[in-house]
């Protein structure tokens, strides 16, 4: 009985379909078929960008997906994590981390969009600043007639963006300024 | 000779409970199959197994830190993408044909690993020698590759030193260019230890966590070339 045993494991070896438990590790033919997907899931993207048949919000969209579908190909017939109670802990740590990671990925795009969007008037979404390599690209500046920088024009309508008291009375404004404390004296009308 | 005589020995009765387990006990335990090699294998090292496997589990924990490590420099790169500094976008300095071939090169040499593999379950040494030496091969080719590219950036003036998106590229791109590295130092390691202790229970270990490693890397790889070069080009 053990000879027999013994010798169908020896057999069972030469094809090699038992080690370890089945869904430890794949076959011939499960990695073939998760090649020939990556290859497909690889090349249509490609073949998408190359003939600009998308562009845009859309092709980031499509992309992704391919992407994201040729991971998961690649996780099921490469790294054999699937449902199978041999592979819960491994499926279940993989689960977890793809939690953590789409929470690092939305999370810093959200963050750093919305700090573009309202700590930055004026640029937009476009960050294209000067990042401190000034010798490659001096940032254009308002200038005076006689070529010195206007400060003044970065600080012209400024107090728009806050939300300031009405009474608030711009320095910039000198015109309505000087009209207005003219009238200081009939305030109490 | 005697040990990896005994050693071989050792692994094919080991795999003996492991057959009747699953068909004595077809339960939904994980566990199951490490308490039937407990009663039954080696008793110089009951729980030799269980540890085993728990190895293979540890490593692929380690490798879903890494993947986190990598999502925090794909979102660096994300944030950082549009900030060019009036220097080169994405658009100007990418060859998607270029590094189409490149990530060929590691996909096939992900599938040649799956192939190294399947010979070391077979306990088939030449097979799994040469797909190992042919995988190593593919993962050279793909370092050389990328290794050419980053040169000829350089050279061109668009270092990462030029702009927070050349920054933020050269790094996530060069963190996985580094791993690669160290899995085929890894895998030349392995071939090593191959030709001294021959198929042990260890190096087959060994050999699963290696693959892990390089499946990973070609996982991580895909993602780099669809939201870096890809996205870079199509927007």
């Amino acid at each position: 009985m053990k000879n027999e045993n013994l010798h169908a494991a020896q057999q069972a070896h030469a094809h090699g379909d038992v080690s370890h438990g089945q869904s430890s590790h794949g076959s011939r033919n499960s990695y073939i078929i998760g090649f020939v997907l990556s290859a497909i899931l690889t090349v249509i993207p490609f073949w998408l960008v190359m003939s600009n048949v998308v562009s845009g919000t859309n092709a980031i969209w499509m992309i992704a997906a391919f992407a994201a579908a040729q991971v998961f190909v690649q996780v099921y017939f490469f790294l054999h994590v699937d449902f199978s109670p041999e592979q819960r802990n491994t499926l279940y740590s993989f689960l977890f981390t793809l939690f953590v990671v789409a929470i690092v990925m939305v999370g810093s795009l959200w963050i750093m969009h919305n700090a573009n969007e309202n700590m930055m008037p004026g640029m937009g979404q476009e960050m294209n600043m000067d990042m401190g390599m000034g010798e490659h690209a001096p940032m254009q500046m308002p200038t005076n007639a006689d070529g010195t920088p206007r400060l003044d024009r970065e600080l012209e309508g400024f107090e728009d963006k806050l939300d300031l008291p009405s009474t608030y009375q711009s320095p910039t404004s000198e015109k309505e300024h000087s009209e207005l404390t003219d009238h200081s004296d009939m305030a109490g009308m | 000779m005697s040990v990896t005589e005994t050693m071989h020995k050792h692994e094919v009765n080991s795999n003996l409970p492991d057959d009747n387990g699953e068909q004595l006990l077809p339960s939904d335990d994980s566990n199951k199959g490490n308490l039937d090699y407990f009663n039954h294998s080696d008793p110089h090292h009951p729980d030799h197994l269980d540890a085993q496997g728990n190895k293979v589990l540890g490593f692929f924990v380690y490798l879903m830190t890494d993947l986190v490590l990598f999502a925090t420099f794909f979102a660096a790169y994300a944030v950082l993408k549009v900030g060019v500094a009036d220097g080169p976008s994405p658009k100007d300095i990418f060859d998607l044909k270029f590094v189409l071939v490149e990530t060929f090169l590691l996909l096939i040499s992900s599938i040649t690993f799956g192939f190294a593999m399947l010979g070391a379950y077979q306990k088939n040494m030449s097979k799994l020698k040469l797909w190992l030496v042919i995988t190593a091969l593919f993962g050279m080719g793909f370092i050389g590759m990328e290794i050419y590219e980053f040169h000829h950036l350089i050279v061109e003036g668009f270092g990462p030193d030029r702009s927070a998106f050349l920054s933020s590229f050269f790094s996530l791109v060069g963190l996985h260019g580094i791993h690669v590295t160290f899995g085929i130092c890894w895998l030349l390691f392995t071939l090593f230890q191959l030709n001294k202790f021959g198929l042990s229970e260890r190096m087959m270990t060994r050999l699963r966590c290696l693959s892990l490693f390089w499946h990973f890397l070609d996982i991580v790889w895909i993602c780099v070339f669809s939201l870096v070069y890809l996205v870079g080009v199509a927007l």
